[in-house]
């Protein structure tokens, strides 16, 4: 059911994951262009919004909108990422109009613009706090890959190497250069 | 801050417990025991229960423990009509300017009890790297008594009635409760 | 620390921002932040023409406690009494959640007896939940004496739970791997005592208040939520099965043993006030249901799993959620872990955000009377809201 909802969308990677170790169904990852029409699948299909939430990694902010279904539970979550120094997206108000608070939240915490959310003033910070309290420093961020379960890529865009390990990729390029300078 | 924090005060303005007021046009010392034995007894609290001890507060309210066997049982959502402010929650920035503006709301003679951790310093949402509460409400508004534990014990709150009643009267009127006599 | 100058004639920035859609001769009104009402620390900005409430936006962050920022400081093991003051009307419900998280993370799995006291004692909280959401509704209304009896009640259930997890409110009692205290005999003695006391009281609750003419004028027929209005706004618990939406996360995605007993879920179609009110007084009845056949049904063996994690105990890397279903609707704690000594990020997905988020659209056009009883029906715990 889901799986049609992903078809009609241009996604960066489909993911299934593993329900009893994470909780989650579905792990997509999409483009910021695509999130209002995911909105607007996903509200046809009688799902509602969980939360609206984002992670600082190295490769920028990951925001994570997590949605759900009454009768047919199944937990999907759309992840889009912006970069640092842009993070820009449409909003999804205007479809989920419990969206508006998500992403004021998510605002507040991480300096996310929404554009066209109809109210982006601070919702749980004060009005004069300019500072956005679960931003990382450069050294603290983690790298994506090193922060999710392993799924079970369906399909994915050539090119997409959000979920590959980085540590892992240069470990074995470490191990090989250090085997060929022993000669082995 | 608040109109009974000046620096300079007579001596005559003291009760025997050590509270302040204003000085009375007409002063007689006896009439104004009584007086403070009268307000003792009947201090109407302000409802501003802010988080999980306001849950207590309410506790206190209601029959088990009932608060107002001591005096206190009128709560007042208006702070023009209370004499006693029990800061019962966490107190945030974004709330401090209404704290202020509630206590100085409050006609004299006015106590204040801070109820719970988070009310005399932050408790446990005091840590590093913290943006958001207000370490303490005495760094706001003037204290009388302190009231630890996350949440206080009713009976806690109680004991600290009895310390703003001692406060204003010199004593303390209830019993001290026995150790073990309730089965 | 500064401090906002309130100006008394135009008002802080929220007042200002609210103001720019105001039509002409209305009222602009602050409904608290302080307030007789029990809810907490909730400002309603209000737009009034006379008594009709024209644009309601409630402004949060009077009760915001850092709880995300804090999971940075803290460890997995450190955070959990953080988990008890998230909302101190079900806390051990936010308990399990994140004892559920930080369990699928490390693959941790728990003992039968456990998960036993686990569904005892958080049905008893969700009692104790609902009947405080229910003395301060009535008290919202009007009614002095409901309040009474409904804490009288509670006092009786926190002298049990106070067995189980050695406090009376913001309890933290769940382990990462089981729960801190076993049940004994004086508890299953109070348990028995408890539930026909209870039983006897329901219907006196029912002829005094639920029936009572007065209330139902109150609460009827306001506060209609549609299906599409709930899913729009993502509200779930009593706010949903008041409108017809049969959604239980306990039967929806099962957790712990709760298959084992048999249960009903409330629903109830019309979407008014008094059909939430009813679903919750009705889960009551069940909750007693669901712990009469866990006291029956319990098992021995250990409380908690052995070699449980320590304050040091670092989770593997991976982000895990467990949802439940607490005493205002879905509660989810997701964990992000990158293996090191304290998470990488802590999402709490409160249920009471995504309920109150549809008080803006519903309150529009409704008496200002009516409208405080929408805002109750809801059962809001501002600190679960603001976090």
């Amino acid at each position: 059911m889901m799986e049609t909802v992903f078809d009609q969308l241009s996604t960066q990677c489909v993911a299934k994951c593993d329900y009893a170790k994470t909780g989650l169904h579905w792990s997509v990852f999409l483009p910021a262009s695509e999130i209002v029409r995911a909105a607007k699948l996903l509200y046809k299909e009688e799902c509602f919004l969980e939360d609206i939430t984002a992670i600082d990694v190295k490769e920028g902010y990951l925001v994570v909108y997590r949605f759900n279904h009454m009768d047919r539970p199944c937990r999907v979550a759309l992840r889009v990422l912006v970069p640092h120094a842009a993070p820009k997206l449409p909003s999804i108000s205007h479809v989920f109009h419990g969206a508006e608070w998500h992403e004021r939240e998510t605002h507040d915490f991480y300096g996310i613009e929404f554009s066209d959310n109809p109210n982006l003033v601070p919702l749980l910070l004060p009005a004069d706090l300019d500072v956005h309290p679960l931003q990382k420093e450069e050294g603290a961020r983690a790298s994506l890959a090193d922060l999710l379960t392993p799924c079970e890529v369906l399909r994915a865009e050539p090119g997409f190497d959000l979920l590959t390990p980085k540590a892992e990729e240069e470990g074995k390029k470490a191990k090989t250069a250090g085997a060929e300078a022993t000669g082995a | 801050m608040a109109a009974q924090d000046s620096a300079v005060v007579k001596p005559e303005c003291l009760t025997a417990g050590g509270a302040r007021i204003d000085p009375p046009i007409i002063k007689v010392e006896a009439v104004q025991n009584i007086l403070d034995v009268c307000r003792a007894m009947s201090l109407w609290p302000m409802t501003f229960g802010l988080a999980c001890c306001a849950i207590e507060m309410m506790a206190v309210g209601m029959a088990r423990f009932d608060i107002s066997r001591f005096g206190a049982e009128v709560f007042r959502p208006s702070p023009r009509q209370s004499d006693l402010m029990i800061v019962a929650g966490t107190v945030t920035k974004k709330m401090a300017p209404a704290v202020v503006r509630l206590y100085e709301q409050m006609p004299a003679p006015k106590y204040v009890m801070a109820l719970g951790n988070c009310a005399i310093s932050g408790g446990p949402f005091r840590f590093k790297g913290q943006y958001g509460i207000v370490e303490g409400v005495d760094n706001l508004i003037p204290v009388d008594v302190y009231v630890p534990g996350c949440p206080p014990r009713p009976e806690g709150l109680l004991e600290g009635l009895f310390e703003i009643q001692k406060k204003m009267t010199g004593r303390r009127w209830w019993p001290n409760p026995v150790q073990g006599a309730v089965k | 620390m500064r401090n906002e100058k309130l100006d008394l004639v135009t008002g802080d920035f929220y007042t200002q921002n609210f103001q720019k859609g105001a039509r002409e001769n209305t009222l602009i009104l602050n409904l608290g932040p302080q307030h007789p009402s029990t809810h907490g620390v909730l400002r309603v900005l209000l737009e009034l023409d006379g008594e009709y409430v024209l644009r309601a936006e409630p402004v949060l962050g009077y009760l915001h406690r850092m709880h995300e920022k804090m999971a940075e400081v803290k460890t997995l093991v450190q955070y959990m009494p953080n988990m008890g003051r998230v909302d101190y009307g079900h806390p051990l419900a936010w308990n399990w959640a994140f004892a559920g998280a930080a369990e699928r993370l490390g693959g941790i799995e728990v003992p039968e007896r456990a998960e036993f006291i686990r569904v005892i004692s958080t049905e008893l909280n969700r009692i104790t939940s609902h009947l405080l959401w229910w003395g301060a509704y009535i008290l919202d209304l009007g009614a002095f004496t409901p309040i009474m009896y409904a804490f009288d009640d509670r006092e009786r259930l926190l002298d049990m739970l106070q067995i189980l997890t050695g406090s009376r409110l913001t309890y933290s009692s769940f382990r990462i791997g089981g729960v801190c205290a076993d049940i004994n005999d004086k508890f299953i003695e109070l348990c028995k005592d408890f539930i026909p006391y209870m039983r006897s009281r329901l219907p006196m609750y029912k002829a005094l208040v639920t029936d009572n003419i007065i209330l139902r004028k109150r609460v009827e027929e306001i506060g209609v939520f549609d299906q599409d209005m709930i899913r729009r706004y993502g509200a779930t618990g009593p706010v949903a099965r008041g409108s017809g939406i049969d959604y239980d996360v306990r039967r929806a995605e099962p957790y712990s043993v709760y298959d084992r007993f048999d249960w009903q879920v409330p629903v109830y179609q019309k979407g008014d006030a008094m059909a939430r009110y009813l679903v919750r007084l009705d889960e009551i009845e069940q909750s007693m249901r669901i712990v009469e056949q866990a006291l029956a049904q319990l098992p021995e063996g250990k409380i908690i799993v052995d070699k449980a994690p320590k304050y040091t105990w670092k989770a593997p890397k991976g982000e895990a959620c467990f949802p439940v279903e607490g005493g205002r609707g879905l509660i989810a704690v997701h964990v992000i872990s990158d293996g090191g000594k304290t998470p990488y990020k802590i999402k709490l997905r409160a249920p009471g955000f995504s309920n109150l988020s549809l008080f803006a659209e519903a309150s529009r056009g409704t008496l200002l009377a009516d409208s405080v009883a929408i805002l109750g029906s809801l059962d809001l715990i501002i600190p679960e809201i603001d976090r």
